[in-house]
């Protein structure tokens, strides 16, 4: 194909394109409207939202410019000179569209050279900061990556959406092809409504796939509004192009007159108006996600209660739950995705019914390998999520058994409805394994995922969240052996051999484990993945003083900041704000913008190892003595943080109701006091669930708790 | 080579712009004449590829139209009769972007710079070119690498009487073998070059025969009438030229009888024979 005439035929096309001003302002716009508008600079994958809108407006002017380029030629008689020569139509065809790739490709290059350039600088410079020698070839290579996939994943999306336009773009072709009887640009008009060829060069999933991190965070742009917004943005501008094309393409005299301007003018104007309610919507969606993040977690973080414990989960009256007392764990994650474990946990018949036979829940791509009991091999019965092993002779009431249980799977293979968003996922780079994804044996029948209904339709599938051993705490000794590159997996210890140890009493166990870079600050533990490592975030002072005020005010130390493992969106799906204890910053007026940020460009998980006691206050909280204590300690914490300036404007959705008990204290006991109280609580809460007693410091001379 | 046009019908919509033409072109340089909207360049698109025909046949050389586009293409020169130019080319850029188009030495269009006198200028871009200058540019990329098919429409249009010659010159110098058709209004252009000169009128062929066998069609109907300054103008009669000549109204009639008894009776030119054909108002006179 690449044959003399061909090559003349580019280098012409290319010659008439780039030698015309036209081209000019759009390579001058790109990178200001994306500089301007895109913040560019916003740090790794945050850039993927912000880039959404200018690069949609980038397309829709590369694509009124290929049409325009496309009638240009039949219009002033060009293209019936050429078409006489002895060349095929189609390659004149594709000539045109390489030639109009060449300025989509350069103001592809434009929009993602300076983000490349920004992360790896700050990439690399916040390495050196931090003491490691980080190549600065290891950190185009890092940068390249995410920025990319980030660019490659638009392109793509309008590939897609163009090849949807085809569709009906062709039947439209029909009617034309009819109307005039003409075949001889059917090429060129096909050509023309596929204008960005580069864009199926690559999508993220196609390209990235063996990265599932990477790959796994670009997924945001596929939730159904986003990505419906821009096929139908894609759709319909296509079909407008088309249009155009159709007008412009009649005869020359007509699209001289005024009326062909005007009709050609208001197919310009009709496609830009078809398109803009789907960049609302864009718009709107991203706001959405905003939103989400901000109110996500009330209605589905259990709650504190005063007086009574978290409720537990009702079995079956004829199947009695087996009280779990200890759990010996092995997990090898050296070969992901797959995961091998050996599992033997003692259970002991609840005190008051005897056990016929052990109900245990285990997710369900696990294939369980063989089950003993007290060392003896035994039988069993699996059935979806649920491991049910009779037992040769019946539990009294109170009496333990150790029941040893093998098994493996492939734990990438659960995914969130409907957009395949790994929940959990095993990889060289990631380990992410929440507890109540069931990745170890849980007593009796309990629910993995729970549906939940919140206006976006992103969140239905989600972890359950509620306690599973009705908060007992049997002693954990789990060992992990994972792939190399994990340098950090949370609350575990690293061995001499190199495999990771917890040991503890425990409610549950999430592995969520990385290539993060981890340093301690003050009582701060920082775990930040590399990419992310720049000084302009992780050394925020303000959000040192926040975690550090939060530190003062509850006593809980070391606050774990960690990287959420598939970006903030992804972890808010998989209810994992939760499992790691994390309650969102509250925004306050003024400052929400920077708060916010600060998770999304952290995508931190706060793991406040403080029991049911959370610091942070939560919109819509139906309040009572403790909710009024979590919004005095908020304020209390933002006072310190930021002044009182910024603790007063705190929005009245993230206050507590007034609690006169509390009011009351607070006017008379001094700050040093208030603060004792309130780490005192707090530890009380790490310890057991709160007790109406505990509260009793709050009346008329009550002391301290 | 011969171009064999039969039972040609071409339709847009309603409207019939080419009607049962049948036609063969031989060796050298046929004439194609008729008043706009006659068809002419519509033919001309469909003989240069550019066109499919409602219905009929046309053969060029051993290829069959639309069947054999590509060889056709290959030995097609083609110059319509409204046309654009690459603005951003220079002349030579274009001239040479041709040549590789049409398989032909580079070398050829720096030849073709000269003969089109546009040497000075081959390194201006096309943009800049007057209407004259790109009409030589046309002409330049439709004769070269002497096509055996030249199909021009109205190529003479916008040249002065110097550049109008040399064109009638070039025409003349192509190898033997080679078919030309080249429409226009100007017959005399065409006195000079064509061998054959075709009519069309309203879609339809009205003639086809050598230039003398037009003039023919005229015989008798051609008069000079010499009279006084103040003379009144003939009934009846189509005045092809009127000039006051000492002092007297000397004029050249086209009727088919004696349009005044002083009238006399003059040898008619091609021209005429075209103009007795489409008669006053473009109506044919049978």
């Amino acid at each position: 194909m690449i044959t003399k005439p061909f090559r003349a035929l580019l280098a012409s096309e290319l010659r008439q394109l780039w030698r015309s001003l036209l081209p000019w302002p759009l390579i001058v716009a790109a990178p200001a409207v994306f500089i301007l508008v895109g913040q560019w600079q916003a740090p790794a994958l945050e850039r993927l939202v912000q880039m959404q809108e200018p690069l949609a407006l980038l397309g829709l002017a590369l694509g009124a410019f290929a049409a325009w380029t496309w009638q240009r030629g039949r219009r002033n008689g060009s293209d019936e000179v050429l078409l006489a020569w002895p060349l095929p139509s189609w390659q004149v065809g594709l000539a045109r569209t390489l030639a109009l790739g060449t300025l989509t490709l350069a103001c592809w290059l434009e929009v993602t050279l300076p983000s490349l350039i920004y992360t790896m600088v700050s990439y690399a410079t916040a390495a050196q900061a931090a003491g490691m020698a980080l190549p600065w070839a290891q950190a185009l290579h890092d940068s390249g990556l995410i920025i990319l996939s980030l660019a490659a994943s638009f392109l793509g999306a309008q590939a897609l959406g163009q090849l949807a336009g085809a569709l009906p773009g062709l039947a439209a072709l029909v009617l034309l092809i009819l109307y005039r009887a003409i075949a001889l640009f059917v090429p060129r008009l096909a050509a023309g409504i596929l204008q960005w060829p580069y864009g199926l060069l690559a999508t993220p999933e196609f390209i990235w796939g063996g990265n599932s991190r990477l790959a796994a965070g670009l997924q945001a742009h596929l939730y159904t509004g986003l990505f419906l917004a821009q096929q139908g943005f894609w759709v319909l501008g296509s079909l407008g192009m088309l249009t155009l094309l159709i007008l412009l393409f009649r005869s020359r005299r007509d699209a001289r007159q005024l009326r062909g301007k005007l009709l050609a003018g208001a197919a310009l104007l009709v496609t830009v108006g078809a398109a803009a309610p789907f960049i609302a919507v864009e718009h709107g969606f991203v706001a959405a996600q905003w939103r989400a993040i901000a109110e996500y977690g009330e209605a589905v973080k259990p709650s504190l209660r005063l007086s009574e414990a978290p409720a537990p989960r009702e079995p079956a009256p004829s199947t009695p739950v087996a009280v779990p007392v200890g759990y010996d764990l092995a997990v090898d994650l050296t070969r992901p995705p797959l995961a091998q474990v050996q599992a033997t946990v003692g259970l002991q018949a609840p005190a008051d019914a005897p056990l016929d036979a052990l109900t245990l829940t285990l997710r369900r791509c696990f294939e369980v390998d063989a089950v003993s009991l007290d060392g003896a091999a035994a039988p069993f019965e699996r059935q979806n999520d649920l491991l049910r092993i009779p037992l040769p002779a019946p539990l009294a009431p109170g009496q333990a058994v150790t029941v040893t249980i093998a098994y493996h799977g492939n734990v990438a293979d659960w995914r969130l409805d409907p957009y395949e968003t790994p929940a959990a996922l095993a990889s060289t780079g990631l380990v992410l394994l929440p507890a109540g994804w069931g990745w170890y044996p849980l007593p009796g029948e309990q629910r993995l995922t729970w549906e939940i209904g919140m206006s976006s339709a992103v969140f239905r599938a989600l972890a359950d969240r509620t306690q599973p051993f009705n908060d007992a705490e049997p002693l954990f000794d789990v060992t992990v052996r994972a792939p190399s590159a994990i340098t950090d997996l949370t609350g575990f210890t690293q061995q001499s051999g190199g495999s990771w140890r917890l040991a503890a009493k425990r409610n549950r166990v999430n592995l969520l484990g990385g290539p993060w870079w981890k340093r301690m600050q003050g009582g701060i533990e920082y775990a930040v993945p590399l990419e992310e490592l720049d000084t302009w975030r992780a050394g925020s002072a303000d959000l040192q003083r926040l975690l550090a005020a939060a530190q003062d005010w509850t006593g809980v130390a070391p606050i774990a900041v960690v990287p959420s493992p598939v970006g903030l969106a992804t972890l808010d799906d998989a209810g994992l704000l939760d499992e790691t204890g994390f309650g969102l910053i509250e925004p306050g007026a003024g400052r929400d913008r920077a708060l916010m940020r600060f998770e999304q460009w952290l995508r931190l998980s706060l793991s406040l190892p403080a029991g049911d006691f959370s610091v942070w206050t939560q919109a819509g909280y139906t309040g009572d003595e403790i909710a009024a204590l979590r919004a005095l300690a908020s304020t209390r914490i933002v006072t310190d943080a930021y002044g009182s300036d910024a603790a007063a404007s705190l929005p009245p959705a993230g206050q507590a109701p007034p609690d006169t008990l509390v009011a009351a204290w607070a006017a008379r006991t001094p700050a040093a006091a208030q603060k004792e109280a309130l780490r005192r609580l707090v530890h009380i809460a790490q310890l057991r669930p709160l007790a109406p007693a505990d509260l009793a410091f709050l009346k008329d001379g009550g002391g301290q708790p | 080579m011969d171009v064999e046009i039969k039972a040609l019908d071409m339709r847009y919509g309603r409207h019939i712009a080419l009607r049962g033409i049948d036609m063969t072109l031989s060796e050298g340089v046929t004439g194609l004449l008729g008043l706009n909207g006659a068809g002419k360049s519509t033919l001309m698109k469909i003989l240069a590829t550019l066109l499919l025909p409602t219905r009929g046949q046309v053969h060029i050389g051993s290829w069959r139209l639309p069947r054999e586009q590509a060889q056709v293409r290959r030995c097609l020169g083609y110059l319509p009769q409204e046309f654009g130019l690459p603005g951003n080319l220079t002349g030579r850029e274009y001239l040479r972007y041709a040549a590789i188009m049409k398989d032909a030495p580079e070398r050829e269009a720096d030849r073709w710079l000269s003969e089109v006198a546009l040497d000075e200028a081959a390194n201006r871009r096309l943009g800049g070119y007057s209407g004259g200058m790109k009409q030589r540019i046309g002409i330049a990329q439709a004769l070269l690498g002497d096509p055996d098919l030249l199909v021009v429409d109205e190529p003479t249009a916008g040249l002065d009487p110097e550049q109008r010659a040399h064109l009638r010159t070039l025409l003349a110098q192509r190898r033997p073998g080679r078919v030309a058709l080249i429409s226009t209004h100007v017959v005399a252009d065409l006195e000079q070059v064509a061998d054959r000169v075709v009519v069309l009128h309203k879609g339809e062929v009205r003639f086809s025969g050598t230039l003398d066998e037009l003039a023919a069609r005229a015989e008798g109907c051609v008069w000079s009438l010499s009279g006084p300054a103040n003379a009144p103008r003939p009934l009846g009669a189509q005045i092809i030229a009127e000039r006051l000549q000492e002092g007297r109204m000397v004029r050249r009639l086209l009727s088919a009888a004696r349009p005044d008894p002083s009238a006399e009776p003059a040898a008619p030119t091609a021209e005429e024979g075209y103009l007795s054909l489409i008669g006053r108002g473009g109506e044919v006179e049978q």
